[in-house]
C-alpha cells in the first residue's frame, strides 16, 4: 500500500497526462510528521479540491482584481490629463509577471527553495535599505518603502515578508526539535522577525512591519513554539509597536482615528470617513462597476489602499460577501493545504502564506471598515502595487505546488 | 547546559487555531461592512450625495426688445463665461499662457490672473465673460485644469446705439440695470430652472449626470412703440444739430397724436470726456426737467379759449414791459404799446400779452389747466428715474412766479411731458397719456397687446382746434418759421426757458444766461398724425441760435421728411401751406 513521494508524483502526473516515465527525483525521503493519523494516510487521486479551489479563487481576485483597479482609477488619471489605463496598464503588467511568478511557484518543487531562502532572504534585507539611496528611493505617502528604476517602481517589503516567512519556515524545519529551546529556536525566529519589522518601521511603514512580524510568529506558532514563548513575543511586540505610536502625538492622532470616524472625517479620518459614503452608496446590489463616485477624487487611494471600498461601493454588499468570502476560502483552504502538506517545511509554508494572506486581508479591511486604524497596506491580489501583485501571485504558485503534493 | 524545557506545541492543532481567528476576524469585518451598505447606509448615502451632487441655476434666456416693426433693438446672444478655480490649477504659467493666446487677453490681465493662480488665494476668478462661444468651445478643449466654461448670454444692441437711452442696459450678470431693461426686468428675465449634476472634487462635472430638475422658462419678448428708424433719424438729427451750434444736449421725442405711442424718444449729450456729442445712456427726455418757457403759453392761451374769457381775435393793450409784484416782466423784443389779438400774441410770442390773457382767468382755474395737461406729474410711462417736474400748488407760488408760470417761467417739465401736453392741442382737446410698450410675446409666441393709453378731456374740440390754428401761424409767419415742412402745414410753438443755475439766479458764474430751446409742434396742422418734440440743450448764450426757434427749429425741418416717409403721411387734398396756395 505504501507508495513513495516518487511514485505518487508520477502517478499524479501520468493522470494529468503531462508526464512520461518516471524520473528519478532527488525527493525521495519519506515526510516529516504532522501526525501520526495522517502518515498512514494515501491519496492517489486527484489534487485535492484545495488545490482547485485555491487557483479559482486566485484566479478570480486577479481578473477581478485588474477590473476594479482600472474602475477605480481611471477617472482620477483623466482628470489628472494622463491616460486612463496608465495605472491599469502597469497592474496588468505586473500581473502578467505575476503569472510568469505563480508558474515557476507551481512547477517548481518547493523543497528546492530551500537552499535559496537564506540568499534570498539576505538580498531582500539588502534591497530594503535601497529606497534610502537618493535617487533611488522616494517618499510615497510618508513612507521611504518604494524604489524607482526608471518608471518601474518596486516596493522590497513585499519580497522581503515572502523571504522571511521562507526563511522561518526553513529554520523551523531544520530546527524542529528545538521550537521549545529558547537559544536555538526563539532567538533566531526573534531575530527574523525583530529585523524583518524593525526594517519596515525604519522606512516609516508601520502597517508592513505589523504584518511580518505578525507572519513570522504565525509560523513560529503553527511549528509549535511554545506559547509561553509565543507570548512574550507578542506582549514585546505590542509594547514596542505601543512605544512606537505613542511616541508622537501625531502618530497617536491618525491611530485613534477610527474610533470616532464621524468625529474627524474633515481630517484625521477623513479617508475613513469616505470609504463609509462609497461602501454605504453601493448598498445591497452596487452602483455597478465603473459607479462609484468616490474614486473621482473623494477617496484618496482609492485605486489601492481603499480599493475595497470601490468594490464595496460598485458590487455591492454582494460583492462585499464575495470579496471576504474568497479570503475565506483562500485562507480555509491554504490551511487545509498545510495540514495536508507531505512535510514539514510545505506545511510551515502552506500555513505561513495562508496566514500572511488573511491577516494583511484583515488588517487592510479592517482599516477601510473602520475596524482598526489605517495602515497602508494593500489587499492581496486587488490593490493597484505590482510588487505585492507579484509577490502574492508567486506566494500562491507555491501554496499550489504544495496543494499539488498533499497526502 | 540545560534549560527549563516548555513542551511544543501540535502544529495541526494551532493550524487549526489559526484558520479559527482569521475566519472570526474576516466575519467581523463582513459584519461591519454589511452594516455600513444596509442599515446605516441611509445615512451616509444622504452625506454622499450632499458632497457629490451640486445643483446649478440655468439662467432663462431673456427676452428680446423689439421696436413697433418687429426690428430688434436689444437681444441675448449665447455667449461663453470662462472661470478658473486657481486652487485647481497644476501649471499656472502654461494655464495662464493658454488663456491668453486663445482669448487674446492683454498683457496686463494675462498677468493679474496669472498672479491669482500663482497665489491661490481666492477659489473662483472670472477669466473673460461672454466672449464668443466658439472661443468657450476652445477652451473647454482644451480641459485644462480648474478651468470652467459655462454659457452666459451676451446682451447685444442689433441697431447700434440707436435707441440706447430707452432701452437702457443690463448689467454685466444680465440683470437689467437702466432703462426699460430695468422697468421690465422681470418679465424679460423669466424664470431660471435648475439642474443636478454630480461633480468630482473641486467642481469638475462628471459627464452624464447632468439632469435638468426644472425647466427654464424664457422672459417674455417686448415690443416696443418706437420706429427705429426714426429714432435713429431723431438721434443722427439732434447729435447734427448739437454738434453745429456747439450745445450741450438734446432731446427728441415723436409720438403718434392719436394714441400717445412715442415713436422716438432720444437724448444726446456732450461727453465729459471726449468732448463729442453722443446718445446718451440715460433717457433725459424723461429725467431731466427744464423750463418750458413758452411752450407753455399753448396751455395759457387754449385755457383761456375754452373757458371763453378770450376768443382769437380778442385785443389787448400790450406794452413791452410792465411791473408785476417786485419785477419788471418785459417781451423779447422792445415795442411801443400796441393793440394785439390773441393771435398775435402767441405768434410774436409776447409775454406781456400772454398774462393780459392769463388775468382773465382765476390762477386756481389756470393752475388746474396745467395738471390737467400733465404738467406736475410724471407720466403713465414711469419710466425709471423719471422726473415729476416743478409745478407748485398755485398758493404756493410767490412774488412774480404767480404771473410767470403762465408763460412757463417758475416751473419745470420733462421733454416727454411737454410734447404730451402739446399733443393734446393735437388731439383735439384729449390727453392721451404715452406710451412706450405696444405689447409682450409669451414663451409660446403668443402676442398680448397692451392697453390703450388712457385719455381724459382737457378743453373742447374747438378750443383745441383755435389753437392748432393759432400754432399754425406760429410756424407759417412767427417766432418757427424753420420748422416748416415742404408741403405740408405744420403747427408748433418755440420756447426759450431759462435754466436756474446751482446759485439760484438765472445766471451763470460768469453771469450769462442758460439757454433750454425748444421746439414742440405737430402735423399735418389741419389733421394731426404726428407730434414732435425737440429740445435744444444750452445753445451758446451769445449766438443767434439760442432760440427756440433757431435751435430746435431746424431739427423739425431736418425730421419730417423722415417721419413722412416712415408713416406714410399724405398732407390734405385742399391743403394751402401757409395761406400761399
Amino acid at each position: 500500500m505504501t507508495m513513495t513521494l516518487a511514485e505518487r508524483r508520477q502517478a499524479t502526473l501520468e493522470r494529468l497526462e503531462l508526464a512520461g516515465p518516471p524520473t528519478p527525483t532527488g525527493t525521495s525521503r519519506p515526510p516529516r510528521g504532522i501526525g501520526a493519523r495522517r502518515r498512514t494516510q494515501q491519496f492517489t487521486g486527484p489534487p485535492p479540491i484545495a488545490y482547485y479551489v485555491i487557483a479559482v479563487v486566485v484566479a478570480v481576485f486577479v481578473m477581478l482584481g485588474l477590473v476594479m483597479v482600472l474602475s477605480a482609477s481611471a477617472a482620477n488619471e483623466v482628470g489628472q490629463g494622463n491616460s486612463p489605463y496608465r495605472i491599469f496598464g502597469r497592474q496588468v503588467m505586473w500581473g502578467a509577471l505575476g503569472f510568469v511568478g505563480l508558474f515557476m511557484g507551481l512547477k517548481i518543487p518547493y523543497e528546492r527553495w530551500r537552499p535559496l531562502v537564506l540568499p534570498i532572504a539576505v538580498l531582500a534585507t539588502g534591497a530594503m535599505l535601497l529606497p534610502f539611496v537618493p535617487g533611488l528611493g522616494v517618499n510615497i505617502n510618508d513612507t521611504r518603502a518604494w524604489i524607482h528604476l526608471g518608471s518601474v517602481s518596486f516596493q522590497p517589503s513585499e519580497v522581503l515578508k515572502l523571504a522571511a516567512l521562507a526563511l522561518a519556515a526553513d529554520l523551523l524545519t531544520r530546527r524542529e526539535s528545538e521550537v521549545n529551546d529558547l537559544r536555538r529556536g526563539m532567538l533566531p525566529l526573534m531575530a527574523i522577525a525583530g529585523i524583518g519589522a524593525s526594517l519596515c518601521l525604519v522606512q516609516g511603514d508601520l502597517g508592513s512591519s505589523v504584518v511580518l512580524g505578525a507572519i513570522i510568529l504565525s509560523v513560529g506558532f503553527i511549528a509549535g513554539v511554545p506559547l509561553v514563548f509565543m507570548s512574550s513575543i507578542v506582549v514585546a511586540g505590542t509594547g514596542f509597536i505601543g512605544l512606537f505610536v505613542f511616541s508622537s502625538p501625531r502618530r497617536i492622532n491618525r491611530f485613534s482615528a477610527f474610533l470616532d470616524v464621524a468625529g474627524n472625517k474633515d481630517y484625521l479620518s477623513y479617508q475613513t470617513h469616505q470609504g463609509f459614503l462609497s461602501m454605504a452608496n453601493g448598498g445591497l446590489t452596487g452602483s455597478g462597476i465603473g459607479g462609484s463616485n468616490g474614486k473621482l477624487g473623494y477617496l484618496p487611494l482609492a485605486h489601492s489602499d481603499f480599493i475595497f471600498a470601490v468594490i464595496a461601493d460598485e458590487l455591492g454588499f454582494i460583492g462585499s460577501v464575495a470579496v471576504v468570502g474568497g479570503f475565506a476560502l483562500f485562507v480555509y483552504f491554504g490551511i487545509q493545504v498545510a495540514l495536508a502538506a507531505p512535510d514539514r517545511f510545505g506545511m510551515l509554508l502552506a500555513g505561513g502564506i495562508a496566514t500572511w494572506f488573511g491577516v494583511q486581508a484583515i488588517v487592510n479591511l479592517g482599516g477601510v471598515s473602520g475596524l482598526m486604524p489605517v495602515t497602508g497596506l494593500t489587499l492581496p491580489f486587488f490593490s493597484a502595487g505590482g510588487t505585492s501583485l507579484f509577490v502574492m501571485m508567486a506566494a500562491s504558485g507555491i501554496l499550489l505546488n504544495v496543494a499539488r503534493r498533499a497526502r | 547546559m540545560n534549560v527549563t524545557r516548555f513542551s511544543a506545541g501540535s502544529p495541526r492543532r494551532r493550524l487549526i487555531v489559526v484558520l479559527l481567528v482569521v475566519l472570526a476576524a474576516l466575519v467581523a469585518v463582513l459584519v461591519r461592512v454589511g452594516s455600513i451598505q444596509t442599515t446605516q447606509a441611509e445615512e451616509l448615502r444622504v452625506e454622499g450625495a450632499r458632497q457629490w451632487t451640486r445643483t446649478t441655476n440655468i439662467p432663462a434666456s431673456r427676452g428680446t426688445i423689439f421696436d413697433r416693426n418687429g426690428e430688434e433693438l436689444a437681444m441675448s446672444v449665447p455667449a461663453s463665461t470662462v472661470s478658473v478655480n486657481p486652487r485647481l490649477v497644476d501649471d499656472p504659467h502654461t494655464t495662464a499662457a493658454m488663456l491668453q493666446a486663445v482669448l487674446g487677453l492683454d498683457q496686463a490681465r494675462h498677468d493679474s490672473i496669472l498672479a491669482e493662480l500663482i497665489t491661490r488665494e481666492r477659489g473662483f476668478v472670472y477669466v473673460a465673460r461672454q466672449v464668443d462661444d466658439a472661443l468657450g468651445e476652445q477652451i473647454a478643449s482644451l480641459r485644462l485644469s480648474g478651468v470652467d466654461v459655462v454659457r452666459e448670454d451676451r446682451r447685444i444692441l442689433p441697431g447700434g446705439n440707436t435707441g440706447r437711452s430707452v432701452i437702457g442696459r443690463t448689467d454685466v450678470d444680465g440683470v437689467g440695470s437702466a432703462g426699460i431693461e430695468l422697468q421690465y426686468d422681470e418679465l424679460l428675465t423669466g424664470r431660471s430652472g435648475e439642474m443636478t449634476r454630480e461633480v468630482a472634487p473641486g467642481g469638475r462635472s462628471i459627464p452624464g449626470t447632468e439632469s435638468v430638475a426644472l425647466r427654464p422658462v424664457p422672459g417674455d419678448d417686448l415690443i416696443l412703440t418706437l420706429d427705429r428708424s426714426i429714432q435713429f433719424a431723431c438721434e443722427e438729427a439732434l447729435i447734427e444739430r448739437v454738434t453745429d451750434i456747439a450745445a450741450r444736449g438734446g432731446t427728441c421725442i415723436v409720438m403718434e397724436s392719436a394714441t400717445g405711442e412715442v415713436l422716438a424718444m432720444a437724448s444726446v449729450r456732450r461727453s465729459d470726456q471726449t468732448g463729442s456729442v453722443e446718445i446718451t445712456s440715460g433717457n433725459f427726455a424723461a429725467v431731466d426737467a427744464d423750463e418750458p418757457g413758452s411752450v407753455a403759453k399753448v396751455i395759457t392761451i387754449a385755457a383761456a379759449l375754452n373757458e371763453g374769457v378770450v376768443t382769437t381775435d380778442s385785443g389787448f393793450t400790450v406794452p413791452w414791459r410792465e411791473q408785476y409784484y417786485d419785477d419788471l416782466l418785459s417781451d423779447a423784443w422792445q415795442h411801443p404799446d400796441e393793440w394785439m389779438t390773441v393771435e398775435e400774441i402767441m405768434v410774436t410770442s409776447s409775454n406781456i400779452g400772454t398774462i393780459k390773457i392769463w388775468e382773465r382767468m382765476t390762477r386756481e382755474t389756470h393752475w388746474n389747466y396745467m395738471r390737467s395737461f400733465g404738467l406736475g406729474e410724471k407720466t403713465a410711462l414711469d419710466f425709471p428715474g423719471e422726473s415729476a417736474g416743478i409745478l407748485k400748488h398755485w398758493t404756493d407760488l410767490w412774488g412774480s412766479e404767480r404771473v410767470t408760470v403762465s408763460y412757463g417761467q417758475g416751473m419745470a417739465s420733462t421733454s416727454i411731458q411737454l410734447a404730451a401736453a402739446v399733443n393734446v392741442i393735437a388731439n383735439d382737446g384729449i390727453y392721451v397719456a404715452p406710451k412706450l410698450v405696444s405689447g409682450t410675446v409669451g414663451p409660446t409666441g403668443e402676442i398680448s397687446e397692451s392697453a390703450p393709453s388712457a385719455t381724459h378731456s382737457v378743453v373742447s374740440p374747438e378750443a383745441a382746434r383755435d389753437t392748432q390754428r393759432l400754432l399754425a401761424e406760429v410756424v407759417c409767419r412767427g417766432t418757427a418759421k424753420t420748422a416748416q415742412v415742404e408741403g405740408f402745414n405744420v403747427a408748433g410753438k418755440t420756447g426759450t426757458g431759462l435754466k436756474a443755475q446751482p446759485n439760484g439766479t438765472y445766471l451763470d458764474d460768469q453771469g450769462r444766461r442758460v439757454y433750454y430751446s425748444s421746439f414742440v409742434g405737430f402735423f399735418p396742422a389741419e389733421n394731426p398724425e404726428v407730434t414732435l418734440l425737440v429740445s435744444i440743450d444750452e445753445p451758446p448764450a451769445d449766438s443767434g441760435d439760442r432760440f427756440g426757434g433757431t435751435a430746435a427749429g431746424p431739427v423739425f425741418g431736418a425730421l419730417a421728411p423722415t417721419i413722412v416717409h416712415e408713416r406714410g403721411i399724405q398732407p390734405p387734398a385742399d391743403a394751402t401751406v401757409c395761406g400761399a396756395g
